[in-house]
């Protein structure tokens, strides 16, 4: 039930009772008019015209074309190859500092999802930076850059913990050879890539004792 | 002048089952605006809502049409052979049965009008030009007749208090039903549900046409 919203709700509600009225209405019209065929070719007739004019109008999936593919591509390219040498030109999506103790040791949450690199800085003494990367990917038929879900940080005391809050699940409705079952993928599902599209460059104090769990 | 049995009785049963499209109408709509409803979510992304659910709203709605059908009505002036009762009925509910099947695959389609567009939502609007609608509309239809004649055949059985033939016949179908089943062993393709929704109206209409032939119930 989380993604029916309270608004939504409310308007479903409002709807169910308008329905209800309108159709006591139309049950006696029905008894009295025997217009029945009337009303159930005119439902027909409007569900057709919909279905028409939702045929018509164009498909509202961005097309990826093969140029923007390339970008994206060369984007990751460049971003990963950065990633891994530990020295990011890109602007970073997301950042936070945090104090830390570095008597104690640090705690990193590893997840699949979510890469880290960790830097040691003279620079800092007591505090942890951390940057926040996306890799841009496009799969065959959209552009899922937008579409990346948002991130939880959880800095702790001396740990740190990146989850996703939920991935989007996109409806997709090309097989219907396969009966009217409308297949719901998780985006990760749609090609491998997009796995681990969360890079994290944490710079650490020298003599901070980093623990990945 | 002969008397059109036939007519008459189209006319029964059609007297009968006047509110009944007004009623799929209002199930299907519910179930879609619930739908709709979903459309105000947060992240996930839907492009298509509910169309398992409104069709199964819909199988279920004719389902229980169909027992009303099957009702013998004790105030009928003169009782009309259980022959032709079989054969106007089972015309009305092919004749829902079609409804029901291209409103219920209509409705999810419609549902796109109001749908705000998104990069992640890509869906295939060639609706009306593909085969794939109308195969979807076929065996829909032939799911909704077969579950519908199911409940028909059972509710005349009883009328005519015949409870052995209930068993048996529902003992025929569950039969039918496993060993297809069985005999696939993983989730059907839409041939395959083609040929089961076949198999079960022909063990229908069969079962129908041995039992009811005559002027009265056996």
């Amino acid at each position: 039930m989380s993604h029916i919203s309270v608004f939504g709700f409310i308007f479903l509600i409002v709807l169910v009772l308008v329905v209800a009225l309108v159709s006591r209405k139309l049950f006696i019209k029905i008894r009295l008019g025997k217009s029945i065929k009337w009303i159930a070719l005119g439902y027909v007739a409007v569900l057709l015209l919909g279905a028409i004019l939702t045929s018509i109008s164009e498909p509202t999936a961005k097309q990826v074309s093969a140029e923007q593919r390339q970008q994206m591509d060369a984007y990751n390219k460049q971003l990963l190859q950065q990633f891994n040498n530990k020295k990011i030109m890109i602007p970073e999506d997301n950042m936070w500092v945090q104090d830390v103790d570095t008597a104690e040791e640090y705690y990193i949450h590893e997840n699949e999802e979510v890469r880290y690199k960790i830097v040691r800085s003279n620079k800092l003494t007591n505090t942890v930076e951390g940057k926040v990367y996306y890799l841009k990917y496009a799969t065959k038929q959209m552009n899922l850059t937008g579409e990346l879900p948002s991130l939880i940080i959880d800095e702790g005391e001396n740990e740190v913990d990146i989850r996703r809050k939920d991935m989007p699940t996109v409806k997709v409705l090309t097989d219907r050879l396969d009966f009217i079952k409308d297949e719901g993928f998780q985006v990760d599902d749609v090609e491998g890539d997009v796995f681990q599209d969360v890079l994290v460059l944490l710079e650490v104090p020298k003599n901070l004792n980093v623990v990945k769990e | 002048m002969t008397t059109n049995y036939y007519r008459i009785q189209w006319k029964q049963t059609t007297e009968k089952m006047r509110g009944f499209f007004i009623i799929l109408i209002i199930v299907q709509l519910f179930f879609s605006l619930n739908s709709i409803a979903g459309q105000f979510g947060g992240t996930v992304v839907y492009a298509i809502f509910n169309a398992n659910t409104t069709f199964l709203v819909t199988l279920l709605a004719i389902c229980f049409g169909a027992i009303k059908v099957a009702q013998i009505e004790p105030t009928d002036v003169f009782r009309l052979p259980l022959s032709v009762k079989i054969r106007v009925d089972s015309l009305m509910l092919m004749l829902l049965a079609l409804y029901g099947s291209v409103t219920a695959l209509l409705i999810p389609y419609v549902a796109y009008g109001g749908k705000y567009s998104d990069a992640a939502t890509y869906y295939d609007t060639t609706l009306l030009t593909s085969g794939y609608f109308y195969k979807n509309m076929l065996i829909c239809f032939l799911l909704i007749l077969a579950a519908s004649m199911w409940s028909y055949t059972v509710r005349l059985l009883k009328q005519s208090k015949q409870w052995m033939w209930v068993s048996i016949y529902m003992v025929t179908i569950i039969l039918c039903v496993v060993a297809y089943i069985y005999s696939i062993g993983h989730l059907f393709t839409s041939w395959q549900w083609l040929g089961f929704s076949a198999m079960l109206l022909v063990v229908e209409f069969g079962f129908l046409q041995w039992r009811f032939k005559g002027a009265m119930a056996k």
